[in-house]
């Protein structure tokens, strides 16, 4: 069909088939006045905002329900039109309360853009109230401030035509109409999805999004999707949530590599911001993402984003990258794509890093770890092992640049009487030995000092040795900054907790430790200017545990010295001499730094989003444009997700823990993994956040060129 | 509970006769929006707003509180939702008080601006009075009346304490003599208190029973 040719104030536009005048008018940058009608909904000519004067017919007509028709001769601005569209806004306000400036839409409110636009106040009509606005109104994600709603019947349509769902209306008690559910029973009960397209489109304040609910200090479109803001990649997250509830784990795992390439191990280790983010957390709990992504790395056997992606010509340019861990092998993989020539140069026989060293094997199987790194060596990534680069200085006179990655590979110790004997180790080196098969004198019994995951790590990893392990640390119960789970697992496999103890030292001899003495403490805190521990101690309260080797988990340094050829702060970090601060540049031009050696011993996927940046960054040094994000999987939003009851209740579902005398006699994953039924109950709890970017934003008066 | 609004079975136009006697015009019309208002659509912002507004402005105008520029202010909205109304239950009410509003000119201006209405109907401008030539000291208005705004005894001629009356007209059908009767702001001569019956003439005379003022 042909486009139609019309005129409206006397300037000719063309119109699709089909089209309203009011859409075809707005198209072409004319503006009408409009609040019922928004870019995505079907149009309802409820707010008579939009009326027009069609030149050959009497009385006036709703734009956005007149066909643009060829020759159709159009006016939208006459006094008469001015003054109907005054008395339907005033109207509006006679019922609408007048504490704009107290409303959280205040300025990003279409109805006080309206008033603005035409002129009116508030003040010749008679206030009315309604007695049906309190209906329905206490909910956790969606705020129904109703005395606001100006019915434009937004919200039921978005409800009904674009989501499906449905449970949205115009209901009737006594002589007044209102919007909500069927019976007024909440939400949640009437079946709600909780996707949040009612409150995209509502024109006024009368549907919010729960204060509190999105991060007020992001850009807007990337608040509303929580998860994928929190995450320090910016997965994708609701994206392969839908493909693991449709069962295509290959594309939910090319989805993650969008922005990871080790989204397995991080299904096993990521401490899931995202889940901390996660929207329906205000209904009952938050989705279980990182479990679904080890699920689905677990099935992914076809591998579908293999040669997916950019591969950039080959530049010529040699990158040095120091330490292969998650951190340096992703700014490896990432390089290499952008076609630079990379070497990894490792100090272990063994890539991975902490990955593959420094987290016990239950927690991260290291087939699952080589098999990842081993991708990322397949892609072209050179790895050289046993390399220990003493000098960053003397790498850049061979390369064009070099990035830092060498993580926090040194264990500290805590200075103790007898913290030099022979069997008191560092977590560092005594994980390390474990993973590595290397034995250790360790003893019947052994004390580990710490309170972090590092510390229950050890304990864990001690107990599967047949060594009996006790946890030393000065928090106690609910301060101590390991998680939960990992405390109770440990404490359920037969580790001995003194929480809330002080070191005084280590009983024994230099060939052999025989003890650790501690006493209680009743408060402690660190001296502000020295950093020294200052505690009170709780009178007679010192004892001797008895162990035969001490583990130190008590913090990592990077172990980078002046002869490293970088300027280092005072503790071992390198710094921005222009910043003065840890950054990805250092005080050698063509220098980086990615990872653990800028922010200090942190998780896996802050590594990983430091490679990425790293990488980015040293394209750009090199004279490429740092682009690294790409799309491995062709998106497909289906928004029409349909009415599901009983959905706020839908619970989260728990991994079987494995019985702690059973996990205790190997290094298996301590968990079993979700079965089919549960990844997708549980990928089905999403609430597709993300649907509502595709919802455009209607545009106020302001924004067109003829108005 | 609530309904969901059925857009079929909605009423359609009609044409309207000359009200009958003893019906207030104003008060016909409010009835056709309160009507309107419970089987209307609800939807745009004529039927909800525009009828909303509509029976805000008629029941001030009913009740005392109408305002110099209400019968304006009342045309351009009974107008708009006339010429811009969805649904017929919106268009009937509109037109019908649109008609009652060019036929009964008068009356509207009558209420709005002094306060009266000729068909005492409105309660705010009538009173309830007992005419003190007919009463006989019957007490069934006092048995009658629920706010006990009725004093006098058997023998007396009643009397009705305006303040307390509700203007409910309980009493106005009970008395044998039809001696309880409504009225507009003019009253005739009433005594204070109750007095015996037969006494009203003598004690008027006697300048005992002052002539009302006017309330206002």
């Amino acid at each position: 069909m042909n486009r139609a040719t019309l005129t409206v104030d006397g300037r000719t536009i063309s119109a699709n088939p089909g089209q309203s005048v009011l859409n075809a008018a707005l198209d072409a940058g004319i503006y009408i006045p409009h609040l019922c009608s928004h870019p995505d909904l079907p149009p309802q000519a409820n707010c008579k905002l939009c009326v027009v004067e069609v030149a050959g017919q009497d009385g006036v007509v709703c734009s956005c329900e007149l066909p643009a028709t060829d020759g159709l001769q159009v006016v939208t601005q006459s006094s008469a039109l001015l003054q109907r569209r005054k008395v339907a806004l005033e109207l509006m306000l006679a019922g609408h309360p007048k504490d704009c400036v107290s409303c959280k839409r205040y300025m990003n409110c279409e109805l006080q853009a309206m008033i603005q636009y035409l002129g009116t106040v508030h003040s010749r009509m008679r206030v009315t109230t309604r007695k049906t606005d309190d209906l329905n109104v206490d909910n956790p994600i969606v705020v129904r401030e109703m005395e606001r709603c100006i019915q434009c019947g937004r919200c039921v349509r978005a409800c009904d035509d674009l989501r499906g769902v449905g449970i949205l209306g115009f209901n009737r008690r006594g002589d007044e109409v209102y919007v909500g559910t069927a019976g007024d029973v909440p939400l949640g009960e009437a079946g709600c999805r909780f996707c949040s397209a009612c409150v995209a489109v509502c024109p006024t304040g009368a549907l919010q999004d729960q204060f509190g609910i999105f991060r007020d200090d992001l850009p807007w479109e990337e608040a509303i999707v929580p998860c994928s803001a929190e995450c320090p990649a910016h997965a994708d997250i609701p994206a392969y949530l839908r493909l693991i509830q449709q069962g295509r784990h290959s594309e939910a795992i090319a989805v993650i590599r969008e922005k990871v390439p080790f989204p397995h191990v991080l299904g096993y280790v990521c401490n899931h911001r995202c889940e901390s983010g996660c929207k329906r957390t205000a209904l009952n709990s938050p989705v279980s993402i990182r479990n679904l992504k080890r699920y689905a790395a677990e099935r992914d056997t076809e591998h579908v984003w293999r040669g997916k992606g950019f591969h950039k010509e080959r530049s010529g340019k040699r990158v040095a990258v120091v330490g292969g861990g998650p951190a340096g092998l992703t700014a490896a993989f990432y390089l290499n794509k952008l076609g630079h020539d990379v070497t990894v140069y490792e100090k272990q026989n063994v890539a991975g890093g902490y990955m593959a060293l420094g987290i016990p094997e239950f927690r991260a199987p290291t087939a699952v770890v080589q098999a990842e790194v081993g991708y990322i060596v397949e892609s072209g990534v050179r790895v050289r092992y046993g390399q220990n680069v003493e000098s960053a200085a003397a790498l850049k006179a061979e390369h064009e640049a070099v990035l830092v990655a060498v993580g926090t590979p040194v264990g500290k110790k805590l200075r103790l009487p007898g913290a030099d004997f022979r069997q008191v180790y560092t977590a560092v080196d005594f994980l390390r030995a474990s993973r590595l098969g290397q034995t250790l004198d360790l003893g019947q019994t052994c004390c580990v000092i710490g309170g972090g995951n590092v510390a229950f790590d050890v304990a864990g990893t001690l107990l599967r040795m047949g060594v009996r392990a006790t946890v030393v640390c000065l928090e106690k119960g609910e301060a101590m900054l390991a998680d939960r789970e990992e405390i109770e697992s440990a404490c359920s496999e037969g580790a001995v907790l003194f929480d809330g103890h002080s070191n005084e030292g280590i009983e024994g001899t230099p060939e052999q430790v025989t003890g650790l003495r501690v006493h209680e403490v009743s408060e402690f805190h660190f001296d502000r200017a020295t950093g020294a521990l200052v505690e009170t101690a709780v009178p007679d309260s010192t004892r001797v545990i008895a162990c035969d080797s001490i583990v130190f988990a008590a913090g990592q340094a990077t172990g980078l010295t002046e002869g490293f050829g970088l300027e280092l702060n005072r503790f071992g970090y390198p710094v921005d001499p222009q910043s003065g601060k840890s950054g990805h540049r250092t005080s050698l031009d063509g220098v980086f730094c990615a990872g653990d050696v800028i922010t200090g011993t942190s998780f896996v996927i802050n590594a990983i989003e430091s490679g990425r940046q790293a990488a980015s960054l040293i394209d750009r040094y090199l004279g490429g444009d740092g682009q690294i994000d790409e799309v491995l999987v062709e998106r497909e939003r289906q928004p029409k997700i349909g009415k599901v009851d009983g959905f706020h209740l839908q619970a989260r579902q728990e991994l079987s823990l494995r019985p702690a005398a059973e996990r205790v006699c190997d290094f298996q994953p301590i968990n079993v993994n979700f079965n089919a039924d549960q990844s997708v109950c549980e990928a089905s709890r999403c609430l597709q956040c993300d649907l509502r970017k595709d919802i455009r934003k209607s545009r106020i008066w302001s924004e067109y060129a003829v108005k | 509970m609530s309904t969901k609004i059925d857009l079929q079975n909605l009423p359609v136009t009609e044409e309207f006769a000359p009200l009958a006697e003893g019906v207030c015009p104003v008060e016909w019309a409010l009835e056709r929006v309160a009507e309107a208002r419970l089987i209307s659509c609800g939807r745009s912002v004529t039927c909800r707003d525009g009828l909303t507004q509509v029976q805000a402005i008629i029941t001030d105008i009913t009740t005392g509180a109408g305002q110099p520029g209400d019968l304006a202010m009342l045309r351009d909205v009974v107008g708009y939702i006339a010429a811009m109304g969805d649904c017929q239950a919106s268009l009937t009410a509109a037109r019908g008080v649109l008609f009652s509003l060019d036929r009964y000119a008068a009356e509207w201006d009558a209420h709005c601006n002094r306060k009266r209405c000729a068909a005492l109907v409105c309660k705010a401008y009538i009173s309830v009075i007992c005419l003190p030539e007919r009463c006989q000291g019957d007490t069934a208005c006092l048995k009658a009346c629920p706010a006990g705004a009725i004093s006098g005894g058997p023998g007396l001629i009643a009397v009705v304490d305006e303040a307390r009356c509700t203007r409910c007209g309980d009493c106005l059908t009970v008395c044998p003599h039809g001696a309880i009767a409504r009225s507009g702001p003019m009253k005739p001569k009433l005594p204070d208190a109750p007095i015996p019956v037969g006494s009203f003439a003598t004690a008027a005379a006697a300048g005992v029973v002052r002539r009302r003022r006017r309330a206002e």
